[in-house]
């Protein structure tokens, strides 16, 4: 060792790191699509037109099977609804359904809770009954008229028998709910 | 533009308009598309068994009272005490012909009547009720009542 500090003989003293492949064995073009490659990733944009394109194209399909009519606010995966062709477009009304031996009131009330009932579908129905007497005297204050048509719509499965129909509609009957709509599925012929 | 070309809209806002309006559109969207049968359970009732409006100076005219009552073998067809029997076929399905038959003879002798009144035996199905609602109103029989008893 030299007293100057410098490490082994002249031709082998410590430079500045660079590049350290010799440019003998340089791969020139390799080295520059590699870095050419990385600094395009660097750079990368995501093509938005075809985005929007594609948004273009679902709010179009979505627009043109909008309806403001109001639908049926619960359908219960046991109920087949029946099927018919001569309908009329569902209005929005409170929904009476029968699912099996059970009677179900369902209405949407804005700004609270919903209006639910159920109860097994007997000639008493009390609860029933008495959230009937109450939309209807709800229905009377917003509308302040004495003789309202009061509306409702009912679903049944179809092999539902016709005497459980006929109780809840003696029932709403009793309790002047005179408009009754049949819920019914357009989706085919009924020639039956 | 001044600056020339290279120049490309804003499409943040686009997309940012869209996806409200999607969002928007499907969740208000109709999947499940439905139609009801108004049925006037009142009115029909009173029409089995009222009597027309007429002036006052005139004898009233009992108005003739039409149903149909579907039982789980055959459908009955009935013009005030006159009572004809249908026949459901093989299969238990309704014979469509020969209520066709009925309710035209009917409809060439009331042309102005529409009503009729549906009854139903108590061990019919619902489904089967609201496919004959669904035949006499394509029979241009529109204000079909259901009986509630």
């Amino acid at each position: 060792m030299s007293s100057d500090g410098v490490k082994g003989f002249h031709g082998r003293i410590v430079s500045s790191p660079g590049y350290h492949i010799h440019p003998q064995y340089d791969l020139v073009h390799t080295r520059h699509l590699i870095e050419h490659r990385r600094k395009k990733k660097s750079t990368f944009t995501l093509n938005l037109a075809p985005m929007v394109d594609m948004f273009s194209i679902l709010v179009i399909y979505l627009i043109m099977n909008f309806s403001t009519e109001g639908q049926v606010f619960f359908v219960s995966k046991d109920i087949k609804i029946p099927k018919a062709s001569r309908g009329q477009p569902l209005k929005s009304f409170p929904l009476v359904s029968i699912v099996k031996d059970t009677v179900i009131f369902d209405m949407e009330n804005p700004g609270s809770q919903p209006l639910f009932v159920t109860e097994p579908n007997d000639e008493k129905v009390p609860q029933l009954r008495e959230m009937l007497r109450k939309v209807k005297a709800l229905q009377q204050q917003i509308t302040s008229q004495e003789k309202v048509t009061h509306q409702l719509n009912l679903q049944a499965d179809e092999g539902t028998s016709v005497q459980d129909v006929k109780k809840v509609l003696r029932v709403l009957i009793d309790e002047g709910w005179t408009g009754i709509n049949f819920i019914v599925d357009p989706a085919s012929q009924a020639n039956k | 533009m001044a600056g020339g070309g290279g120049s490309e809209p804003n499409l943040t806002p686009f997309i940012d308009l869209f996806s409200v309006l999607i969002c928007f559109l499907l969740m208000t969207a109709a999947w499940l598309s439905l139609e009801a049968f108004p049925v006037q359970i009142e009115k029909a009732a009173e029409g089995a068994t009222n009597t027309q409006a007429v002036p006052d100076d005139k004898p009233k005219e009992k108005k003739v009272a039409l149903s149909v009552k579907l039982g789980p073998t055959d459908l009955r067809a009935k013009e005030d005490e006159a009572e004809k029997i249908i026949p459901h076929q093989v299969d238990g399905s309704i014979d469509r012909m020969a209520l066709e038959n009925v309710m035209r003879t009917w409809k060439q002798k009331y042309p102005d009547r529409k009503d009729v009144v549906l009854n139903t035996e108590g061990n019919v199905n619902y489904g089967r009720m609201i496919a004959l609602y669904d035949m006499l109103i394509q029979m241009e029989w529109s204000d079909v009542g259901i009986n509630p008893n």
